[in-house]
């Protein structure tokens, strides 16, 4: 069937697009300041900690149903009036930008490191950023197109990677199982789940999705599938490497790429790994540079997302090479960005459910 | 027709990006480092470097062969560091140094034994392009040395050379698999790692011991590449402080839970008849299993060890194949002799070596819950007193192909 394009993604798209965002965290910094936390049990962290971000979008989403076809700014606009709402939709433009701009140095960073030591950091960051501001600016359709078709080959590339290592895997490295223990695992698991905080800010795309039920299914799939996948990822890195010895590799993916190798021929596949890292890398820049747009667009009232997505991208280059080295993008991304963010991503969606009940029993009785 | 011509515009420069620029690198432009040898030097502070040299137009496609060009070349320096030497090399190579097919780290003894090691090591770690699976190495003598004199003639690429011989490594069991990612492990972990131990100088003459008694360097040998790998180098804390020789390392592979040899072949004094021993084939088809009880004081560990066992060879001619007496008495003589030997192993890990080399903490920390609890626990002390309990049990899984010696003694 021929359908005209209307500029709106559904299920299956928008499934890829949340799995694309959420499971190339397993290829950067993210895992190595996971094992700090997590040690020997960082492998159950990012299962438990999807379930604090999955009822936090319950409410979400059931704010998104009552309020058809608008988008969150917008919602929040309307129940939390004028100031408020503009107060509020400038934190998160902010910080979804912030969030665009360490990821983009911290990935520049990683390219640099291992495989391109003499290309300026401001052309590969151009390109990473110029890649995925021509995706961002062709709208959210082409978004997800581009990662349903390359979706495939992703997921089989690192089934196979999985495969072939996991003859070199190590068991015993998992325990102890409990880790730092179960108390500590839980407060970990509250305050790493900024690793899924995505899922809260795409809600500005709620009115690019063809229905409710594509969008909440699409985060919910997204979301197992992801977790599942980063859970395994995290497992294989710790029965290859071990912990404590884990916890001090920068880039685990990459040095577990070197490390493959299919009979005695084919070694040093991380070069093969780097296209479709970088492919996941381009869809998730391009997601996060469309969803600042938009909600710029709210905010300023603008018409036109294409110049504001130009001119994102052009602020995002020229600011992420800010930063001295990645690590230092690492540190404020952790430090800052996900250390306090947290209950901000746990609670406001339970805050605006709670406000948009009140608001509407009120007006209900007259 | 204007965009048409803007497409083609497009196109015609899209070849331009292939070029990748600044990161360029041309195949027979580059140095493989295949083998990197790392040696204590008399000044202050520096090392003594050798690389292994690789040519990559050696051995490849017709097209790109040179006919007259060796497959390698050493070049030994000594120099602050093993990455920095890369500028200082390229003063005397054309090619630019790269590090992406590097298979081992040779390190020389009198370094290892210095303590000095992994300050060194620290910047391979470091250095993208070298994987931190790279097999590590010790030579008795000088690693430069050690270089300079093997010199295979079949495999004469060297990658292909130290394949095939991690290879042989696996599959035999004289060596330990020994990776730089398992020194640092071990290292944070206060237990003993094993590095793989070889001399290519047959210097040190002992022979006439039985297959898998000696240390690298004691056996002498006419013909064949100079190298002998067997035995293990043992490090505690970084540092080396003794060797174990082939037959040890074989004992510590049983040891482990899982054995990475594959089949090996070993020689055991005949039960009946003193002054013969008899041949076979060991194949281990089940996990060794490990208990242990962490709460007894001191702390009780029960190692089962089941072996398969294949007779290859009775010089004694006594019929052990269908005397099913004579059987019973060589399988418990098997069985105490390696019991026996794997014992003085245990002893003298506890009180030579003190630490573990068997990666038994893996067992103990199933009992932990956290992290925490294991480390509080202090495994690698509560092993010196560990009381350990060994079962060998040995299956006789064939006889080869002839039923029993002709004209056997009963």
């Amino acid at each position: 069937m021929i359908r005209m394009s209307d500029n709106r993604i559904g299920l299956r798209e928008f499934t890829t697009v949340i799995f694309f965002i959420l499971v190339t965290k397993v290829a950067d910094g993210t895992p190595t300041m996971m094992f700090s936390k997590g040690q020997t049990a960082t492998w159950l962290l990012p299962i438990i900690t999807a379930v604090p971000i999955l009822i936090s979008f319950c409410f979400l989403s059931s704010v998104l149903k009552k309020f058809r076809n608008q988008d969150l700014l917008s919602i929040i606009f309307t129940v939390l009036g004028r100031f408020w709402g503009c107060l509020l939709g400038t934190a998160i433009v902010l910080f979804t930008i912030a969030g665009l701009l360490v990821n983009i140095r911290d990935y520049t960073q990683i390219i640099k490191t291992l495989n391109y030591p003499l290309t300026p950091e401001t052309i590969i960051s151009a390109s990473i950023i110029g890649s995925s501001s021509f995706l961002a600016y062709r709208g959210v359709e082409v978004i997800g197109r581009t990662s349903w078709i390359i979706y495939p080959y992703m997921h089989a590339a690192l089934l196979l990677l999985i495969f072939i290592i996991s003859f070199q895997l190590v068991p015993g490295f998992l325990f102890p199982l409990g880790g730092p223990g179960a108390a500590e695992l839980l407060r970990t698991s509250v305050t790493t789940s900024t690793l899924y905080a995505e899922v809260i800010l795409i809600a500005i795309l709620y009115p690019s999705v063809r229905s409710h039920e594509a969008f909440r299914n699409g985060i919910l799939y997204g979301v197992l599938l992801s977790a599942a996948q980063i859970s395994v990822m995290l497992l294989v890195y710790l029965t290859l490497f071990g912990y404590p010895v884990v916890a001090n590799i920068s880039y685990p993916f990459q040095e577990l790429g070197m490390t493959v190798q299919i009979g005695g021929r084919v070694v040093n596949s991380q070069s093969f790994y780097l296209l479709f890292w970088i492919m996941s890398a381009i869809v998730r820049y391009s997601i996060y540079i469309y969803a600042a747009a938009a909600y710029l667009r709210r905010l300023l009232n603008v018409q036109e997302t294409g110049a504001l997505v130009v001119a994102l991208g052009g602020l995002s280059w020229m600011l992420s090479s800010l930063p001295e080295n990645g690590l230092i993008a690492l540190l404020i991304r952790e430090r800052g960005l996900i250390q306090y963010s947290w209950p901000f991503f746990l609670f406001f969606p339970f805050l605006l459910w709670l406000l948009a009940r009140r608001k509407e029993k009120r007006r209900k009785p007259a | 027709m204007k965009t048409k011509a803007i497409c083609m515009l497009a196109v015609c420069m899209l070849p331009l990006l292939v070029t990748g620029c600044w990161d360029k690198k041309e195949l027979e432009q580059n140095a493989y480092v295949i083998a990197i040898g790392v040696d204590e030097s008399d000044q202050k502070d520096m090392l003594e470097v050798t690389y292994l040299i690789e040519n990559p137009q050696v051995g490849t496609s017709e097209i790109a062969k040179a006919e007259d060009e060796p497959a390698s070349e050493k070049l030994t320096l000594t120099v602050p560091d093993w990455i920095s030497m890369q500028d200082t090399a390229e003063t005397i190579l054309s090619r630019e140094i790269s590090f992406a097919h590097t298979r081992i780290i040779i390190i020389g003894e009198k370094l290892a034994r210095s303590g000095r090691l992994f300050d060194f090591i620290e910047g391979g770690m470091r250095e993208p392009t070298l994987s931190r699976m790279v097999n590590m190495v010790v030579s008795r003598e000088k690693a430069s040395t050690f270089l300079e004199t093997n010199d295979p003639l079949l495999d004469t690429r060297p990658h292909k050379y130290y394949d095939l011989m991690t290879l042989r490594w696996k599959e035999r069991g004289m060596v330990p698999m020994a990776s730089l990612n398992r020194f640092v492990y071990e290292m944070d972990g206060d237990n003993l790692f094993l590095a793989v131990y070889t001399s290519a100088l047959a210097l040190y003459g002992a022979d006439g011991k039985m297959e898998d008694q000696y240390l690298p360097g004691e056996l002498s040998h006419t013909g064949g590449p100079e190298a002998q790998y067997i035995g293990g180098a043992v490090f505690r804390r970084g540092k080396m402080i003794g060797s174990l020789n082939g037959e040890e390392l074989r004992l510590t592979n049983f040891l482990r839970r899982v054995d990475e040899a594959r089949e090996m072949l070993a020689t055991y004094p005949d039960p009946e008849d003193e002054d013969r021993h008899i041949t076979v084939r060991i194949t281990q088809t089940k996990n060794t299993k490990i208990r242990i009880n962490l709460k007894s004081d001191p702390i009780h560990i029960q190692v089962t060890v089941p072996l398969n066992m294949e007779i290859l060879q009775i010089p004694s001619r006594i019929n052990y194949i269908t005397n099913r007496d004579k059987q019973e008495i060589l399988r418990s003589h098997l069985e105490n002799s390696i019991e026996e030997k794997i014992d003085k192993l245990i002893r003298r890990t506890q009180e030579e070596f003190q630490g573990e080399p068997f990666m038994w903490y893996l067992d103990a920390r199933r009992q932990f819950w956290t992290w925490e609890d294991y480390q509080k626990f202090n495994w690698h002390e509560k092993y010196l007193e560990a009381k350990v309990d060994v079962d060998v049990q040995i299956d006789f899984s064939g006889f080869g192909k002839t039923k029993r010696p002709v004209r056997s003694k009963s």
